[in-house]
């Protein structure tokens, strides 16, 4: 009973943040311990699935390979337009953006213990590193969640296949725009999407910023599948997402200033 | 007191492989709670004391490690705990028992804890791979506690 009477007291004092500096401290000393360990059952995990996939790998090489002789040329072509829009900025005398990488929040990732479903992740940055909760995890271009909570060394980061998480997002191609929500697991619903509107199965999805959450541009996958039931009046579409949300490694932190 | 800090030392090693280690190599959906897993294991040996001490030490850790309110995890499971040891005392007895226990323990601290957004489904795979450890936690501390007890070593309940 004493344990008991113990818990009851510890939560009692737990409720107003007594513990933030213990609970700080802690995870400072064994932040390096526990990412160290998931680093290295990753690459256990990793190692063995190269082993069981071979035949699969190999196939998937002749693919890329296929597949990047044609990215190739796309590069040069995107290439010769770049030069070509430097070269008309500079005669318009158009001033170059704001380069958003300053600032930007280095954190690694850690699956969430707290999370069956595998729709959340903890960064080993939290408050006294400048992060906050709305800021925006990025990986490269790739949209990859929001924060949810932190504590001074640690994160919590919904994923955007998060069922909770909601975003304004729109059609990179066809500027058709509507509402992203997670489907437990790697892939995302895009609903809202009126009967008029253009969306295609390999369409990009990317953030529309109207939401005020996220900036807009951001990748958050391709169009999978478009349903097309004549019962519903507005249509939604599946999206998968392009990156490994189990296999993030290191992330960048947008902070909201 | 030593006996006090060797089990704080073991819930610290098992809070942050069960984070970090064990979730990464068998995915979120099939990562065992190895603070129930090893807890119960003690109280099925006897050691009602010992498995009182470890799983508030253990769920501490666990809040300390994670999100949520610092004291929550110990009080439920704790809870959970003290309640199961009066049911095998005084309702049920035998292996069957012990088994339901440890499912039903972590039911508990993951609808309690996380609600029920998480689904039964992924729930009941996390709580089965719980009670795989406690019975792997248990043949380890049976061992453990022969290898000791021949060389001269007495464990008190």
């Amino acid at each position: 009973m004493r344990w008991l009477l113990a818990s009851l007291v510890i939560f009692i004092l737990g409720i107003f943040n007594i513990f933030a500096p213990i609970r700080g401290g802690l995870q400072f000393v064994l932040n390096p311990l526990q990412f160290g360990l998931q680093e290295m059952a990753g690459g256990m995990r990793d190692g063995a699935s190269f082993y069981f996939n071979l035949r699969a790998i190999h196939s998937e090489n002749l693919t890329l390979l296929e597949r990047n002789e044609g990215l190739l040329s796309e590069l040069l072509r995107l290439k010769s337009l770049e030069e070509e829009n430097k070269l008309l900025k500079d005669q318009l005398g158009v001033l170059v953006t704001e380069d958003l990488s300053k600032g930007l929040i280095l954190a690694k990732t850690l699956g969430n213990f707290d999370d069956h479903t595998g729709t959340s992740i903890v960064l080993d940055r939290g408050s006294l590193h400048g992060i906050n909760a709305g800021d925006v995890v990025v990986k490269g271009q790739h949209l990859v969640g929001l924060v949810r909570s932190v504590t001074h060394q640690r994160s919590d980061v919904e994923l955007i296949t998060s069922p909770t998480l909601t975003l304004s997002v729109m059609d990179f191609e066809t500027k058709t725009e509507g509402l992203a929500r997670g489907e437990f697991g790697t892939s995302v619903l895009m609903e809202r999407i009126l009967p008029g509107e253009q969306v295609q199965p390999g369409n990009l999805i990317i953030t529309s910023g109207r939401d005020g959450r996220v900036f807009p541009g951001y990748l958050v996958g391709e169009v999978i599948d478009v349903s097309e039931e004549s019962a519903e009046v507005l249509k939604q579409a599946s999206i998968k997402v392009l990156i490994n949300l189990d296999n993030l490694g290191k992330v960048f932190v947008i902070p909201n200033k | 007191m030593k006996k006090n800090l060797t089990v704080t030392f073991i819930n610290i090693i098992l809070v942050l492989i069960q984070g970090s280690f064990l979730r990464e190599l068998m995915g979120p959906e099939i990562a065992p709670n190895l603070v129930i897993a090893f807890a119960y294991s003690l109280l099925f040996m006897g050691f009602e004391d010992i498995s009182l001490t470890s799983i508030f030490m253990g769920g501490l850790f666990l809040d300390l490690f994670g999100f949520n309110i610092v004291g929550l995890s110990p009080l439920v499971l704790t809870g959970s705990l003290i309640l199961f040891k009066y049911v095998k005392k005084y309702l049920f007895r035998g292996w069957l028992s012990n088994i339901v226990i440890v499912f039903l323990a972590e039911l508990i601290y993951s609808f309690v804890i996380f609600g029920f957004s998480q689904g039964l489904f992924s729930t009941w795979r996390g709580a089965l791979s719980t009670l795989i450890f406690s019975l792997i936690f248990y043949m380890l501390n049976q061992r453990f506690k022969n290898f000791f007890g021949r060389a001269g070593y007495s464990f008190n309940k």
